[in-house]
């Protein structure tokens, strides 16, 4: 025996965890999610572990404030608990709690946006000036925070689906109940948007 | 490339570039938060798969499957499956005709458990979650939900228990092969190698247990290594019920723990970063691991490197990195024109031979396995490795784990 090992985390190809956690095997997290349904509170620390980051780095590009996007994979993650016993073991973890987060992230910033359009400003925008400078200035990603909110939270959540949480736009309609079509639109803004970072680096 | 591709590619490269502010602090909190959220909650029971549960699910997969063929979802799985599998090595293998060196390799697919011998023939044990030689390779440790079965090579019964919740963590004692430890509901359990008596040792979280090797069997320690409720590495003397080391609690949790084949030295990972300490449990070396929770790294068998995975921003390697002098030896880097794509779906977790000479990374992406030499670099591939431990062309997304490469 090449030494011996204890498979906490795993190594294969899972899409539908996102990048992060895409590497873990889709066996092992149905034996985690059945587990946490069964009570283990180490299973459910693991699917916590594996899980968390990707929906947290999800909710901050949707919303560009990491006090909400905090509360939100939080309150997400809470959510799902509450939810587990109900929970189909057959299908993965992953899709369920993005769904989550990512509606409830754009309820946020509808509502942050809504709040704003009574003092005038445009609902369904990411006001630039509103994202908080000291935190833009101490995070690298600052100028891709920026860039993206020039999009709406519609928008960002479905170029953070595709690119961040790597879903197919067929995946991306279902999750988020659209037409593909206007998935495809928001995905090609987005990438027009991005790509503009690198015309100004260039 | 296409215009198209290109702008995805920088899409998937910038956005991953950003961090929220106190990420890891946050997620400290959101722990905290939510484990007290769960202990609040009454679990429900729930029973081992049933044969009419596992008939729903193969019906599921032909459906699922059917899914792929004829629906636009499924197209698009296809054109991300094509993206996936173009990158990887061009010369590889189309099947296993044999392994590099001795021993046999066990893999878990979504097929079950399989053994892959030496001359390239395979077995299939039958369908089970996790798997573990016993320390000669003379019989395989195999779960299946709550249940941990013996078996031989051959998928023959020995015997089995029946916990009550869901096994994992399974390793095999490497001394005289009596004792099989798992954890299992918060705490750590070793049955003995005959399968008559289970008894609860002691509480833990991930990562562990694992048996220390003992470089005389005849002294029969069974030191049983594991990480408990307050993130501290524990060495247990099982038979005394005496801790014989304990570390302070670590920073970062624990997520995975191998000792090497020789017993003098422990690897001990988190999501940021592997210590190896020594079979006193005294800290040698941290090594800083590049990406969050990525590939799990391994120890040598005689315990002087560690091999990792180093997921740069262009391109993923291979490290070999000697834990007395901190030297760095690359064995293999992907391609680097396909860099976004090899950060998200790159090289998997490393497995040594068992004489140390060879390493199996796992390649998802590209659907291969590379055998990578740790001496001359001498890479060989072998492809479509999906299909090889797929017994009924389901062809599921699972990517094949290898469990272990055993003597």
């Amino acid at each position: 025996m090449a030494g011996n090992s204890a498979h906490v985390m795993e190594a294969g190809e899972l899409r539908k965890l996102g990048p992060t956690a895409s590497r873990f095997g889709r066996r092992r997290e149905v034996a985690l999610v059945r587990a946490a349904q069964s009570g283990s509170g180490e299973a459910m620390g693991e699917l916590f572990r594996r899980h968390w980051k990707p929906a947290h780095r999800a909710a901050y590009l949707v919303v560009h404030d990491a006090a909400a996007a905090e509360d939100i994979a939080q309150e997400a993650f809470i959510s799902a608990i509450r939810s587990l016993d109900q929970f189909d073991r057959r299908r993965p973890f992953g899709p369920w709690l993005h769904r989550i987060v990512v509606n409830r992230a754009i309820d946020w910033t509808r509502a942050r946006s809504a709040r704003r359009e009574v003092s005038g400003e445009a609902a369904g925008t990411f006001d630039r000036a509103s994202v908080d400078p000291d935190l833009v200035a101490q995070a690298d990603s600052g100028r891709v925070i920026a860039t993206l909110a020039a999009l709406t939270p519609e928008h960002r959540a479905v170029v953070v689906m595709r690119y961040v949480l790597d879903y197919t736009p067929g995946e991306i309609a279902e999750l988020l109940e659209m037409p593909r079509g206007t998935v495809n639109s928001r995905v090609r803004r987005g990438l027009d948007i991005l790509a503009g970072i690198v015309e100004r680096e260039s | 490339m296409s215009r198209r591709r290109g702008d995805e590619r920088h899409a998937r490269e910038t956005l991953s570039q950003v961090e929220a502010p106190d990420e890891h602090r946050a997620e400290e909190r959101a722990r905290q938060v939510v484990v007290s959220a769960f202990e609040e909650r009454q679990p429900e029971r729930v029973s081992a798969r049933g044969i009419g549960a596992r008939v729903a699910l193969a019906l599921l997969a032909v459906a699922a499957i059917a899914g792929f063929v004829l629906t636009p979802a499924g197209a698009e799985v296809g054109d991300w499956i094509a993206d996936r599998v173009e990158s990887g090595e061009d010369d590889a293998q189309r099947r296993v005709s044999a392994l590099p060196t001795s021993g046999a390799v066990l893999v878990e697919s979504s097929d079950g458990v399989w053994i892959l011998r030496e001359d390239g023939s395979k077995r299939r044990l039958g369908n089970f979650d996790e798997a573990t030689w016993s320390p000669n390779g003379l019989f395989v440790a195999v779960t299946r939900g709550s249940e941990l079965r013996a078996v031989d090579p051959t998928g023959g019964f020995r015997w089995s228990i029946e916990a009550a919740n869901s096994i994992y963590g399974l390793d095999w004692s490497t001394d005289e092969g009596f004792r099989v430890a798992f954890a299992a509901n918060g705490g750590v359990h070793v049955v003995t190698g005959d399968g008559v008596s289970s008894n609860r040792e002691a509480s833990a979280r991930a990562g562990g247990p694992v048996w220390r090797p003992e470089s005389d069997p005849d002294a029969a320690l069974h030191f049983l290594t594991y990480v408990d409720q307050q993130n501290r590495v524990v060495t247990l003397a099982t038979d005394s019920d005496r801790v014989v080391w304990r570390t302070a609690p670590l920073r970062e949790p624990v997520a995975s723990l191998e000792w090497s084949a020789s017993g003098e030295r422990l690897l001990v990972s988190g999501p940021e970063s592997s210590r190896v300490l020594s079979s006193d449990g005294e800290l040698l070396t941290q090594i800083p691991l590049s990406g969050i929770y990525g590939p799990r790294p391994a120890i040598s068998p005689d315990g002087r490197s560690v091999a990792v995975i180093d997921l740069g921003p262009k391109n993923t390697s291979l490290e070999l990195i000697g834990v007395d002098d901190r030297s760095r030896k690359r064995l293999y880097a992907t391609h680097r024109d396909r860099s976004a794509e090899a950060r998200f779906t790159g090289l998997g977790s490393p497995v040594f031979s068992p004489d140390g000479e060879w390493i199996l990374v796992p390649w998802p992406a590209a659907d291969q396995w590379l055998f990578v030499n740790a001496e001359s670099r001498r890479v060989t591939a072998v492809a479509d490795i999906t299909r090889q431990f797929d017994s009924d062309g389901k062809l599921s997304e699972d990517f094949p784990e290898v469990a272990g490469w055993c003597c």
